[in-house]
């Protein structure tokens, strides 16, 4: 990503910040008006972690049908972000909780399904950690990514229904368009992010995965090629003097 | 050495061991949070349909029919992952899984096991449900619409306690791991399964009618229908290398 | 003064917060392209020492 692009992201995420703090008209219907900031930041962070999630499991596929390594390292490090900004969305919306609610924990259904999530990835990695062969980890993950992609959406369906009575996130709030608009900005300057994020973690990988490959090849290659450059820099057959003279 | 000092040396090696292996100890303390999180849903998640009102909150949690719905739960999910663990293990312990892989395809390998897992586990359930209840002295209201609930339950969790299992046996650290890594992907069947069975034993529903619990019955089986089909489009990639 | 300090205080957090992330993620993206740099080299020595046996 270009040097400029990334300042450009810096200004944007720091005005998007204050705009959140100053801009925004406090909310009537809050506890605590000046709580606003909180959640309008909240719900971009919650998109971004589904953005880094469905990356996860699409990088995933791509591991299982292409069996390249770059992609397994892309698909942990989505997984990684991604739970990152689950974290994120959790401790954002339990501060807002806490001032709203009184409580930091309140079983709503988003909340409990966040934390379901959260505990996915936790597996997730405990399972990598598990597994000794690169390869074996990359399927193994790969296919746990996938399985888990394809049953969670249930959660999102089946748990509101079973929490019902927990329920705490409003379902008619009339957000005023400045709301919106900071939710918007927000969204593409954590979205800018992520993607930053997620480029410098797959180049470091990759970088990794390069090294490895040479140093692999290096060691097939005959040791006396590199003693052939060092005798032949010095000139001299001096293995064979050193023998001789003593 | 003396008694103290060396059983201190041991304990003292055995906690740096385990240090280093933090790996395994996060298996377990997952395993641990997942049970805890298992209880807290069981207990909390409410009837689709709901017939109290105005009920107190406190008296719903802890009448009988509602304590033995979580148990028995709570019961099912540690006996799967206990028991079902296993089978792929036995594979790489008995040297056979060569012999599989090349005898057999893999949707073949899965199916079989998981008939086999989801027949272990129902039989499980079958003879340890009635003992629970007994013991808590808890009579089902309507004892059919127990059993159709464990059964879809049995068939959804076996799904993917097997598929899960697969991919365990592939990693070194595996106490807990199943329990760990099933675990959130089984709550809405647990949702599901508490609820039904809590109106199959008389909670919410004295008369012991099966509207009450259609609805979790829906869930249930669309869950295993899900679960079987990403199982069977899945397993191939972790079986053959 | 009071109000104007807790306002400053209010939003001078978050802004010092994302001021030190994003300071740690330049830090990050130099020492991955010194990284990548310095793979690239060995790629360049092992075609020397290919040419100049």
């Amino acid at each position: 990503m270009a040097t400029v692009a990334k300042y450009l992201l810096g200004m944007w995420i720091a005005a998007t910040v204050v705009l959140a703090y100053r801009w925004l008209p406090p909310a009537e219907g809050f506890a605590v008006p000046e709580a606003a900031p909180i959640v309008a930041l909240h719900l971009p962070l919650a998109l971004v972690a589904i953005i880094a999630a469905v990356v996860a499991a699409a990088q995933g596929v791509r591991y299982l049908t292409g069996r390249n390594l770059a992609s397994d390292a892309r698909s942990k490090n989505a997984a990684a972000l991604a739970a990152l900004f689950c974290l994120l969305t959790t401790v954002t919306g339990s501060a807002f909780a806490r001032v709203q609610w009184g409580g930091y924990w309140n079983w709503d259904p988003k909340q409990t399904c966040i934390a379901i999530l959260l505990a996915v990835y936790a597996a997730y990695f405990v399972l990598r950690a598990g597994v000794d062969d690169p390869e074996k980890r990359a399927a193994v993950s790969g296919v746990y990514i996938v399985f888990a992609g394809i049953l969670t959406p249930m959660l999102g369906y089946v748990v509101p229904k079973y929490l019902a009575k927990f329920s705490l996130h409003p379902t008619n709030t009339q957000f005023d368009s400045r709301y919106w608009t900071v939710i918007l900005f927000a969204t593409l300057g954590f979205t800018g992010l992520y993607v930053w994020m997620q480029n410098l973690a797959n180049r470091f990988d990759v970088a990794g995965l390069v090294l490895q490959q040479r140093l692999a090849e290096a060691e097939e290659a005959p040791a006396p090629r590199l003693v052939t450059m060092a005798t032949a820099a010095s000139g001299a057959d001096t293995e064979a003097t050193a023998w001789t003279t003593r | 050495m003396s008694w103290t000092a060396e059983a201190g040396a041991v304990f003292a090696k055995e906690l740096r061991t385990e240090w280093r292996t933090r790996v395994a100890l996060s298996a377990v303390g997952l395993f641990a949070l997942a049970s805890l999180t298992l209880i807290a849903l069981s207990f909390r998640g409410a009837p689709l349909t709901s017939f109290r009102s105005d009920a107190d909150r406190a008296l719903q949690l802890l009448t009988r029919e509602a304590v033995a719905g979580s148990l028995l739960w709570v019961l099912i999910f540690f006996t799967a992952a206990t028991g079902l663990g296993r089978t792929f293990v036995q594979e790489a312990e008995r040297g056979t899984a060569l012999a599989l892989r090349l005898s057999a395809r893999a949707t073949t390998v899965w199916t079989g096991k998981y008939a086999a897992n989801t027949l272990l586990l129902l039989v499980l359930t079958l003879i340890a449900a009635p003992i629970l209840l007994a013991i808590l002295e808890v009579r089902p209201a309507n004892a059919g619409l127990l059993v159709c609930v464990l059964l879809i339950g049995a068939v959804g969790l076996a799904a993917v306690m097997t598929f899960t299992a697969a991919l365990v046996a592939q990693a070194s650290a595996k106490s807990g791991l199943l329990a760990a890594l099933s675990f959130p992907l089984l709550v809405p069947l647990f949702l599901a399964g508490v609820n039904g069975t809590k109106a199959a034993l008389g909670f919410g529903n004295e008369a012991g009618r099966w509207t009450p619990a259609l609805a979790d019955l829906q869930v249930l089986g669309s869950y295993a229908v899900i679960a079987v089909t990403a199982s069977l489009l899945l397993f191939d990639f972790v079986w053959n290398d | 003064m009071d109000d104007s300090v807790a306002v400053f205080g209010m939003i001078a957090v978050p802004l010092l917060i994302w001021a030190g992330v994003f300071a740690f993620m330049l830090g990050v993206d130099r020492r991955v392209r010194d990284l990548e740099r310095r793979v690239r080299e060995t790629g360049n020595f092992r075609e020397q020492e290919e040419r100049h046996p």
